[in-house]
């Protein structure tokens, strides 16, 4: 059995890690607040977006803008979004299997693939996998902004545009409330009529400066925007959420080992007032 | 959404807030293809901006805002401005 001095260190060691971990609770969740508040305030732009292109795009033909036509898929793209920071449970390790399967799906029907990784710990664990990497975005987490988003999507579709792929998918997590998210695949690029159509078009009429072609060329590069920029508030808000519970379950861990060391020190302490106890009773009889 | 008679809502919108809901009696933009004013009855209308000034008039007094361009739509009486970003 453990000394009582060894003991006492164990048991003030796991408080404090105890006090790390419940402050990294709290502060998840103050992040996680400002996340979901940042994912209600993009919604109206994004709905609007939706609602004007499905407008749009359902008078004018599919091949006046590139973005818009399907090709042959011979090349695929991964934009996998996951966090910059460990310490969140699962949340890294969820996408990167779903990513994982998505490409090597792809790979066995003979396409290439390329990724694009947002996130520190995304390009760290593909590099490890030597899978070719066009683009990467770390460090982006802290302090998120729409820039991030512009940077990346106009960074997709240079390179679509230049033909280095002739699909691009999303992969995040999409945050559902603080204990669950859904892993999510959505393609990017090319955009599809399904999607853009269910978003609910108003079907009004509108008078047109300048024409509705040009006015479609202007809005989906913007679309593709505010898609990526969805993707990113996303993910950050479930990882803060998935951050939230592994530090509480982490905080209560610590609980019930503080407890179980606390038990052991009475214990061993008691059988040391015991043996001494013992021995001086003993002494005692042995003057007698 | 219901918009009181002789008024047009306006909503300034970007991605990252909505920055503008007002009821108001006129606006002003810079499309692509020359300024253009709203007034309420306005025909349904969609058109790009170009960065510049947004302008509306509550009665009397008049505010301008900054854009970084972006997209108009004008449905029944509703002004929303899709904005690129804060300028």
């Amino acid at each position: 059995m453990a000394s009582l001095q060894q003991t006492r260190r164990r048991i003030a060691s796991v408080k404090n890690t105890q006090k790390i971990t419940k402050a990294m609770k709290l502060v998840s969740a103050s992040k996680l607040r400002r996340a979901q508040d940042r994912i209600l305030k993009a919604r109206p732009y994004a709905l609007k977006m939706g609602a004007l292109l499905s407008n749009l795009g359902a008078r004018v033909s599919r091949d006046v803008h590139p973005l818009l036509v399907r090709q042959p898929i011979r090349k695929v793209e991964f934009v996998v979004i996951a966090a910059d920071r460990g310490l969140c449970g699962s949340f890294n390790a969820s996408i990167f299997r779903r990513a994982t399967d998505a490409l090597r799906a792809h790979q066995a029907q003979g396409r290439e693939v390329s990724l694009t990784l947002v996130g520190r710990k995304a390009r760290d664990y593909f590099r490890r996998r030597g899978l070719p990497t066009r683009h990467t975005m770390v460090n982006v987490f802290d302090k998120l902004s729409f820039d991030h988003a512009a940077d990346l999507a106009r960074n997709e579709m240079d390179a679509y545009l230049a033909g280095a792929f002739d699909e691009a998918w999303l992969v995040y997590a999409e945050f559902k409330s603080a204990m669950t998210s859904v892993i999510r695949l959505q393609r990017l690029m090319p955009i599809e009529a399904e999607t853009t159509a269910a978003e609910g078009g108003t079907g009004a009429d509108y008078l047109y400066e300048p024409s509705d072609e040009e006015l479609l060329a202007d809005l989906v590069p913007r679309s593709i925007e505010i898609q990526v920029w969805r993707a990113l508030l996303e993910s950050s808000a479930s990882e803060q959420g998935a951050r939230m519970m592994a530090m509480d379950s982490a905080s209560r861990n610590a609980k019930d080992m503080i407890t179980k060391l606390t038990t052991v020190y009475n214990k061993t302490r008691q059988a040391a007032i015991t043996k001494e106890l013992m021995d001086i009773v003993g002494g005692a009889e042995a003057l007698k | 959404m219901e918009v009181a008679a002789g008024k047009l809502l306006l909503e300034v919108v970007t991605p990252e807030d909505l920055i503008l809901s007002e009821e108001v009696d006129e606006v002003t933009a810079e499309g692509v293809e020359g300024d253009f004013g709203v007034l309420p009855g306005h025909i349904n209308f969609l058109t790009a901006l170009r960065p510049g000034a947004l302008a509306y008039r509550i009665g009397t007094s008049t505010t301008r805002i900054e854009i970084r361009g972006g997209i108009a739509e004008v449905l029944d009486n509703c002004v929303t401005i899709l904005a690129a970003s804060r300028a």
